[in-house]
């Protein structure tokens, strides 16, 4: 059966953004290396889930790397990503979202354990999850996460949005290791041995 | 010089421990933590108590340590209870139990003076509020987080309300257990 991963970068004391949800401050720990392997992820993918908070973010920034590939605005590596995603499809978990977006699907949420339980039943290849903080952690507690890959940064916050919301706690079964020359993080990747509640 | 090392255990979601008082009893290492403590883990953690020869302790930390240690025999157990440990703490009056010093006025200019004595290095052993001298002042040559896991979903947080930090990425060590010891010195 395809598997649903989640993909994150944290701060080395938990956080999944700053204050206020502010995503930059992970900007500088991300670099070239958390695009390269969001790409790797999204050629292993057919789908990628999201919540509205981490679609709108990505609305905001990538139709434009895909409207201008020659920019010189853009690295290689968002370029990279952006054509990694071309033939992955979007769904939005979201009551809130409105208007007709072109080749995404929106799910609401009263319906969303059970659709994405059909579509992990469905041939095809992986269901990536990037972001999407609170999506992946309601469906971690509802055990349709398959696996989790954390980038870990250099970095301590000392405040911002915890990566886990959980009331109970997950463990998990360390897969691999990866380390990158001349980056300062490293990819954890853990597989779902227990959920959380 | 001799180095100024930390070691510490921390959940994927950068929890160290249970709040004072209680607020999340599951955040306690003695949780989450004792299902990886095996002989990889001690052997790690006995080639750095084993290359120090003197401790470095918050208040909270030494009174936890020396309530459980106290009374545990042992090759390990002796060196722990006799090695000199220095206290930094601003309610403390000394002397203190323990084999320990209590570190009074300057902190930062005391354990600067530690780190110029021969010897081997200094460990320090969990995080809290005394970090903020120690990082301010750039005190602390190794960082040793121990990357367990699992997430816990509350307690108290690694460096809770520090300033934002960079640090650099020396090196890991992965154990069978699924712990990932990562090693970082000041940027």
């Amino acid at each position: 059966m395809r598997k649903i991963i989640v993909y994150n970068a944290i701060s080395l004391d938990g956080y999944h953004t700053g204050v206020g949800n502010d995503p930059s401050v992970m900007f500088p720990m991300m670099g070239d290396v958390f695009n390269t392997y969001n790409a790797e992820l999204l050629r292993s993918a057919d789908a990628q889930l999201m919540g509205r908070v981490s679609f709108e973010l990505f609305q905001s920034f990538w139709p434009r790397v895909a409207e201008n590939p020659d920019s010189e605005e853009f690295s290689d590596s968002e370029r990279e990503l952006s054509q990694a995603g071309k033939a992955v499809k979007g769904i939005v978990v979201s009551d809130t979202l409105q208007g007709n977006w072109q080749g995404v699907r929106i799910i609401r949420r009263q319906d969303a354990y059970r659709q994405i339980a059909e579509l992990k039943r469905q041939e095809g290849k992986n269901i990536l999850i990037t972001g999407s903080r609170t999506l992946w952690n309601d469906l971690l507690a509802q055990d349709l996460i398959d696996e989790i890959h954390l980038l870990i940064g250099n970095l301590i916050l000392g405040q911002g949005v915890p990566v886990f919301a959980g009331k109970a706690p997950a463990s998990l079964r360390l897969i691999d290791t990866r380390r990158w020359e001349g980056s300062d993080s490293v990819l954890l990747r853990y597989e779902v041995i227990q959920k959380s509640a | 010089m001799r180095k100024l090392i930390e070691a510490t255990f921390v959940t994927l979601d950068g929890v160290i421990s249970d709040t004072v008082p209680s607020t999340a009893p599951h955040a306690s290492p003695e949780k989450w933590g004792s299902p990886y403590w095996d002989d990889e883990h001690g052997g790690y953690a006995a080639k750095l108590f084993f290359a120090s020869d003197a401790m470095l302790l918050g208040r909270v930390t030494y009174e936890g340590f020396a309530a459980s240690w106290s009374s545990r025999k042992g090759e390990f157990a002796d060196r722990f209870n006799s090695l000199p440990k220095y206290v930094a703490s601003r309610t403390l009056t000394g002397p203190l139990t323990w084999n320990a010093t209590l570190l009074q006025g300057d902190v930062a200019a005391e354990v600067a003076r530690l780190k110029q004595l021969p010897g081997q290095n200094i460990i320090k052993y969990g995080t809290g509020e005394l970090d903020r001298i120690l990082m301010k002042h750039n005190l602390v040559d190794e960082f040793h987080f121990w990357i367990f896991p699992v997430f816990v979903g509350g307690g108290q947080r690694l460096f809770d309300g520090f300033d934002t930090t960079h640090l650099k990425l020396v090196d890991i060590s992965r154990f069978q257990s699924g712990i990932v010891v990562h090693v970082y010195t000041p940027k």
